[in-house]
């Protein structure tokens, strides 16, 4: 049976509510920990060890970097070693009794972002088995009166290959550029069915790209996007150093030079769809707009989080080769693209294009009137990917040198 | 005082005999060349400075004489870390510091009588050539196969001639002597050991080209690099195996293979003829009509013909053009199937399909680089395995006609001398999320890349010297400077790379003939000495399969990694030697085509198809 409006506002109003945060160590889920504590909510964490550190020591990394160590709010903060994808989260059964009395809502972030067809299983194992086993527990905890709601960070590719307008509603498609996609749609479609049924209240949250802080650039995750970046600064460099200490003669190769003003220009052509954009949002944004949302829906609904003014690549070229100094990126299409022949940059960066292509080269519209109304009311508005923030992002990337120094 | 350091060193010693053949033009050890002695030898001073620290021999006169007669040249410390990364040049050092100090504190050195057997051994080769000292002997005691037992010899002997052997031979039957001939002074499957004399044909090297004939007439001490290299000098080559194994205990042990038997065969492809002094010290010739059959195989295992004392060896002829190619695959079973298709239609003349195990070891020269390259190939590139093809024109041109990436000699070499920079952090995370549905190989196989992979990674001797020890830094510049070190034919016939697979852990292989035309039970063979080395928790990694007779058989290996010093490993390493035999035993009574390496043992001289088509 379901928990009343009232009682849901009241137990969030008294800070009463217990929050279960999945994806605790990843880029969103640990954005929404912080961000639940710093309301004053309890949060529990249910992470894995890895990389030879134990969960709690990878969160406490995570809390250093949001230069949180130490502070009050962490005190409501517990990290559990479990794991979702396992029965029981892989917990004792009275650890696990435990959280299921004390959680009142869960904020499923975990999953697997990859694409490769070759990493199906270990995809769907993420992205599906741990509906499964959450379900378990918040149906054990309902029961007792806790686990009233459960928020699901999808994402806007459940679209899939629709084209188009894509309406916050549950989606109905049957292809998929690749895996991740396909699995988060079915990951949707559970949610939406089953956890209902048990009486937990359900909210979808379709983000589309996030990238880092809008004012600071801040990020611990350097992906997507930020790999062409990432390499086209690498190659800039190599053939900067072939030109000044090898005489260029690997640059002249591939017609790579350096120009008066100083710029290295770099011949790649991208072929690009025409009248196709990306869309970007900040990581603040998000969670501004994921609070914002999760405290007006009570009911439950399905909700985009997009930007409504998604960017041309050619915008994102050009913020880069100004910032950069590097000239000769350009897109084409597909017709003057394969007029020419394709040097080893083109092979390389159009390899990047073809793995991000649905998201770079986007030809589907997100409509987010639902969310559009919250936000509106909230007084919130998505911050413009422009040159500026192009800019702090990638030396928030270069400081840090892309992690590594993380 | 013996030092722990060097103690370790020389207990890890594989006893793969590279520090007694020149294979990296560094010339040899001095004292060894001149003595002969497995004792004099950067190995069999490893072998010593062990044994000295677990007493198992005191100080004697030979040791002394051992022990100064080492220079402290250097030659052993670049020979081995090419090989296994030890450095044995402190052990080296160490045992000229033990035998001085003890001197210098006047203590007891052994003098070793004679007997009225040495006496009459010396008789016949000479008294530098027998000996009964254990600081001769110890050397000659043992090996790191799992199954061995220490074994300490009465007398060690170095005959000069087949009338020598048969000499010695008749001496041993007269006193009631066991004996073992050891050739190269190593052994890696236990078989060459005696309580009695061992025979150790170092000084029998002669090779003679017969060019007309396409011949080599070879002595018993001839290792595979001579006579490769000898070969090589007229245009030639022969089908050898490891560089310093001998050729003629090779074909006694189990015939040769390699990678060339898809071309050349194996068993008595590889020779024409072959002189023998029997049990009874009477020599024979194979071709004589009243000879042992050797050509004959027997199923359940055959004992030593023999001591073969003269070999005649088949060489084949190479072209100028002729070049190797790595062709990548994501999967064992395309791999096979191309092997297969490549030995059926003739193309190519050395075939072998590689696991990134071998890979990367080989093209690696340090560990770690090893292990970083075999993630890179394995995860970033998603080439799990590789064909290498060492073939003429006609034969590439053909391959690139079956649409197939193909790693050639030139990016070979680039991927080579660029090594450290290819696996690096910052161009391998660039190349992670191009992981996807098509492997990342096919892209670094495009003509287009070649240029901006040469930009990259830099390519040179300078590049791969980065990787090592900064004291052999330009021993490895100047090393890798020469074509040959990128050169797939140069090192696909003389092997130098191969003994570093050991150098992670002595390998104990298991090898045998596989019916190619089964790729599914090969497959299943492969997954189950997996399983068994797994469950034993014994490092294992598949080896190499090459087509044999046009592709209707083929020779796989697979190998198992242990510390030969760790009894714990060496029991566990026993129990997969019983679990493998007991399962290929099994495959073998209901499948035609499976040949295992227990049954060929000692009958290299059949016919392979004696053995391959039962």
């Amino acid at each position: 049976m379901k928990i009343s409006r009232r009682e849901i506002l009241k137990k969030r109003e008294n800070k009463e509510s217990v929050f279960l945060v999945t994806g605790g160590t990843g880029f969103i889920g640990s954005h929404i920990a912080v961000e639940l504590l710093g309301k004053g909510y309890a949060v529990v964490l249910v992470c894995r060890p890895g990389k030879g550190l134990s969960a709690r020591e990878r969160v406490d990394r995570l809390l250093a970097w949001f230069q949180i160590s130490g502070r009050p709010e962490v005190s409501r903060l517990e990290v559990i070693e479990g794991f979702i994808d396992r029965p029981g989260l892989g917990l004792a059964a009275r650890e696990y009794e435990r959280l299921s009395e004390r959680v009142d809502e869960i904020i499923h972030c975990a999953a697997n972002t990859a694409f490769p067809e070759k990493k199906r299983k270990e995809v769907e194992t993420a992205n599906i088995k741990p509906l499964e086993n959450l379900l378990a527990l918040a149906a054990r905890g309902r029961r007792k009166g806790g686990s009233y709601f459960f928020h699901h960070i999808s994402t806007a590719y459940v679209a899939g290959k629709r084209t188009g307008i894509c309406r916050e509603e549950l989606m109905n498609t049957h292809e998929f550029h690749n895996v991740y996609e396909e699995t988060k749609y079915y990951a949707e479609r559970y949610v939406w069915e089953k956890y209902p049924t048990e009486g937990i209240r359900v909210n979808i949250y379709r983000p589309s790209i996030v990238y880092g802080h809008s004012e600071t650039g801040r990020t611990f995750r350097f992906n997507a996007l930020y790999f062409p970046i990432k390499t086209a600064l690498f190659l800039k460099r190599v053939y900067e150093t072939d030109i000044k200490e090898n005489q260029g003669k690997k640059a002249r190769q591939m017609g790579v030079r350096m120009e008066n003003d100083g710029a290295v220009y770099l011949p790649i052509r991208l072929e690009r769809k025409p009248g196709s954009f990306i869309n970007l949002i900040p990581i603040d944004f998000f969670i501004d707009a994921f609070f914002a949302i999760m405290e007006e829906s009570l009911e439950g609904d399905i909700f985009h989080i997009v930007s409504p003014a998604p960017k041309r690549l050619e915008e994102i070229i050009a913020y880069g080769q100004e910032v950069f100094k590097i000239k000769g990126i350009r897109t084409v299409d597909k017709e003057s693209f394969e007029q020419e022949p394709v040097n080893g940059l083109e092979i390389l960066f159009n390899s990047y294009l073809e793995i991000y292509r649905p998201y770079l080269g986007d030809t589907r519209w997100f409509a987010s009137e639902k969310t559009g109304v919250i936000l509106k009311k909230r007084n919130i508005t998505c911050p413009d990917f422009d040159k500026d923030r192009f800019s702090r992002c990638i030396k928030y990337a270069l400081e840090v040198d892309w992690g590594r120094k993380l | 005082m013996i030092s722990k350091e060097a103690a370790a060193i020389a207990s890890q010693c594989r006893h793969y005999a590279m520090c007694k053949i020149d294979f990296l033009g560094t010339g040899l050890c001095p004292a060894g060349e001149a003595h002969h002695y497995v004792s004099y030898y950067p190995q069999g001073r490893m072998d010593l400075y062990y044994a000295l620290a677990h007493d198992l021999i005191p100080v004697t006169e030979e040791l002394v004489r051992i022990a100064h007669t080492c220079t402290l040249c250097g030659i052993c410390d670049r020979q081995c870390h090419f090989v296994t990364e030890l450095r044995p040049l402190k052990v080296m050092r160490a045992l000229k510091e033990y035998v001085d100090a003890h001197l210098k504190e006047n203590r007891p050195v052994v003098k070793v009588d004679g007997d009225e057997v040495l006496k009459r051994l010396r008789t016949v080769v000479g008294d530098d050539h027998a000996a009964n000292d254990p600081a001769i002997l110890v050397t000659y005691a043992d090996d790191p196969f799992p199954l061995t037992q220490m074994k300490m010899p009465r007398y060690v002997v170095l005959p000069g001639s087949q009338k020598e052997v048969s000499d010695i031979v008749k001496i041993c039957n007269q006193n009631n002597i066991d004996y073992a001939v050891r050739g190269n002074g190593s052994s890696v499957i236990g078989m060459v050991m005696s309580e009695g004399l061992v025979m150790d044909m170092n000084r029998m090297k002669e090779i003679t080209i017969d060019r007309s004939n396409w011949l080599a007439e070879i002595g018993p001490g001839v290792s595979a690099f001579a006579l490769q290299t000898e070969a090589g000098k007229h245009g030639l080559r022969a089908n050898t195996a490891e560089p310093s194994a001998l050729v003629c205990a090779n074909i006694m042990c189990s015939g040769i293979f390699s990678t060339f038997s898809n071309a050349y065969g194996t068993g008595a492809d590889n020779y024409t003829n072959a002189e023998f002094v029997g049990h009874d010290g009477e020599g024979f010739n194979l071709n004589d009509k009243n000879a042992p059959n050797l050509f004959a195989f027997e199923k359940n295992g055959a004992p030593l013909p023999g001591i073969c004392t003269r070999a005649f060896i088949r060489l084949h002829p190479t072209t100028p053009d002729e070049s190797g190619i790595l062709v990548p695959y994501s999967t064992f079973a395309e791999a096979a199937a191309f092997c297969r298709e490549l030995g059926a239609r003739r193309i190519g003349i050395s075939i072998a399909l590689l696991g990134t195990e071998y890979i990367s070891t080989f093209i690696s020269p340090t560990a770690e680089l090893a292990s970083k390259a075999k993630k890179f190939f394995n995860e970033t590139l998603g080439m799990p395995y590789g064909v290498l093809v060492i073939g003429d024109t006609y034969a590439r041109e053909a391959i690139k006609k079956m649409s197939v990436p193909i790693i050639d000699e030139r990016l070979f070499r680039l991927l080579v001398l660029g090594l450290p920079r290819l696996v690096a952090g910052e161009w391998s995370d660039l190349l992670e999320p191009l992981q996807g549905e098509e492997h990342l190989y096919k892209l670094f196989c495009k003509d287009e890349i070649y240029s901006l992979l040469e930009a990259v990674l830099t390519p040179s001797p300078q590049t791969i010297g980065d990787a090592v020890p900064g004291d052999l830094r330009d021993f490895y510049i100047q090393l890798y400077s020469r074509p040959g070190m990128t050169d797939l034919v140069w090192l696909n016939t003389t092997r130098i790379l191969s003994s570093r697979m050991g150098r992670f852990k002595h390998v104990v292989a298991s090898l045998g003939y596989v019916p190619l035309d089964n790729p599914d039970l090969i497959a299943a063979m492969i997954s189950q000495f997996k399983h068994i080395g797994d469950r034993y928790d014994i490092k294992n990694d598949y080896g190499f399969m090459t087509p044999v007779d046009l592709g209707k058989r083929a020779i796989l290996e697979y190998d198992y990694y242990i510390n030969h010093r760790d009894p714990s490993e060496i029991q566990r390493m026993q129990k997969i030697l019983a679990e493998t035999a007991g399962m290929v035993g099994a495959l073998q009574q209901k499948t035609k085509g499976i040949q295992w390496i227990n049954t060929i043992l000692n009958q290299g001289f059949s016919r392979k198809e004696s053995f391959l088509y039962m």
